[in-house]
């Protein structure tokens, strides 16, 4: 099971579904709350100090979640659709990376590979000697991000041809090394670009845009806490 | 599974969270006090929205349990941090099932937008626990 699908499922089990649960997963589960848990549920406990946060008191004796563990992590999954893209002809930016045909993808899927295209083209720019090791992992996810584009377009249309990554040596000037402000401000910008286009679609695609817009948002805390020399 | 349904999915998740905020909160350390009280606003409001979109829909939200166990036990500030994390990753994954089954594109636009901001607050929370950050797939493994 994916970790963060795991997490989801094992790190808090109402109490309806903790035995049954407990038996398969081999969790740490308490047998029942603790009393500091138990004070807190009841509202009457103010947990943490300086600003700390209150418990308030909802739903007790109530009937427990009806939803928890009717479809768990390994629902199955819809097939990605576009509504309106069938037949459509592309109509993605003119980005030098999308000039493959693209036949029936949809056009915010390969605008979105395009996107995402870039923003590697631009980590691979810029990782290298101090940054490397600390940028990688990001990189690494775009990639990733890349990779999950693609395949997607696939799916929609087996004739479109991905283009391939510049090298990262093809540049005879590498460029300024942007400040990690810089690289936080295209990873909100990428994500808030995904996350309007997650209107357009739906299914497996819309929660693909989702997920990424949520990945960029999570870099741009990682790299916008960077540190490194001004000089490259 | 219709709108309604896929809402009182997320919102049992939101309650769990909002219960186990709690208790992170009773071990968070100074310096994460301030995200550890935003994300208990945050997810109070994002269960008021919720259970303001069921009955909206004619549906009639799920209501929380009494308590939860805790599957990880929150003893001090690097585990508060460590499964503050992982309750913002399961909220990331409650809301990318929310956007994949949702028929209604302001739904999907909202569920995503929340995924947004659990996977940011979960990154926060990493970065202070002092591990790796980074995830490529938020709420999908």
């Amino acid at each position: 099971m994916p970790r963060a699908r795991s997490a989801a499922r094992g790190m808090l089990d109402s109490r309806s579904a903790r035995v049954s649960d407990a038996s398969s997963q081999g969790d740490t589960v308490t047998a029942r709350p603790t009393r500091r848990e138990a004070l807190a549920a009841a509202g009457l406990l103010c947990l943490g100090a300086a600003g700390g946060v209150l418990v308030s008191r909802r739903g007790a004796g109530e009937s427990p979640p009806s939803g928890s563990g009717k479809s768990g992590p390994t629902a199955a999954r819809t097939s990605p659709t576009v509504p309106g893209s069938a037949g459509s002809p592309a109509t993605a930016t003119a980005s030098s990376t999308t000039a493959a045909p693209v036949g029936l993808a949809a056009p915010s899927l390969v605008e979105a590979y395009a996107a995402e295209h870039q923003l590697v083209a631009r980590y691979e720019q810029v990782v290298r000697d101090a940054t490397a090791a600390q940028l990688a992992p990001v990189l690494a996810d775009h990639r990733r991000h890349l990779d999950a584009f693609a395949a997607a377009i696939l799916a929609a249309d087996p004739s479109w041809t991905p283009q391939p990554l510049p090298p990262a040596a093809a540049s005879p000037t590498p460029p300024p090394r942007p400040s990690p402000g810089s690289l936080a401000a295209l990873e909100r910008s990428a994500s808030a670009a995904l996350v309007a286009r997650v209107a357009g679609v739906d299914g497996d695609l819309a929660g693909l845009f989702a997920s990424v817009a949520a990945s960029e948002a999570g870099h741009a805390q990682v790299v916008g806490a960077l540190r490194w020399a001004a000089a490259s | 599974m219709s709108d309604v349904d896929a809402l009182n999915r997320t919102l049992a998740v939101e309650h769990r969270t909002i219960y186990a905020y709690g208790v992170v909160g009773g071990h968070a350390s100074v310096r994460a006090t301030p995200l550890a009280t935003a994300g208990f606003v945050a997810h109070r409001a994002r269960r008021d929205q919720l259970e303001a979109l069921v009955r909206g829909a004619g549906g009639v939200p799920v209501a929380a349990d009494p308590a939860y166990a805790m599957s990880t036990p929150v003893t001090d500030p690097l585990s508060a941090a460590t499964v503050a994390a992982a309750l913002e990753d399961a909220c990331a994954v409650a809301y990318e099932q929310l956007v994949v089954a949702a028929q209604d594109p302001a739904l999907r636009t909202l569920g995503a937008t929340v995924l947004v901001e659990v996977a940011t607050r979960a990154a926060r929370w990493r970065l202070l626990a002092g591990v790796s950050a980074t995830l490529a797939f938020p709420g999908r493994g």
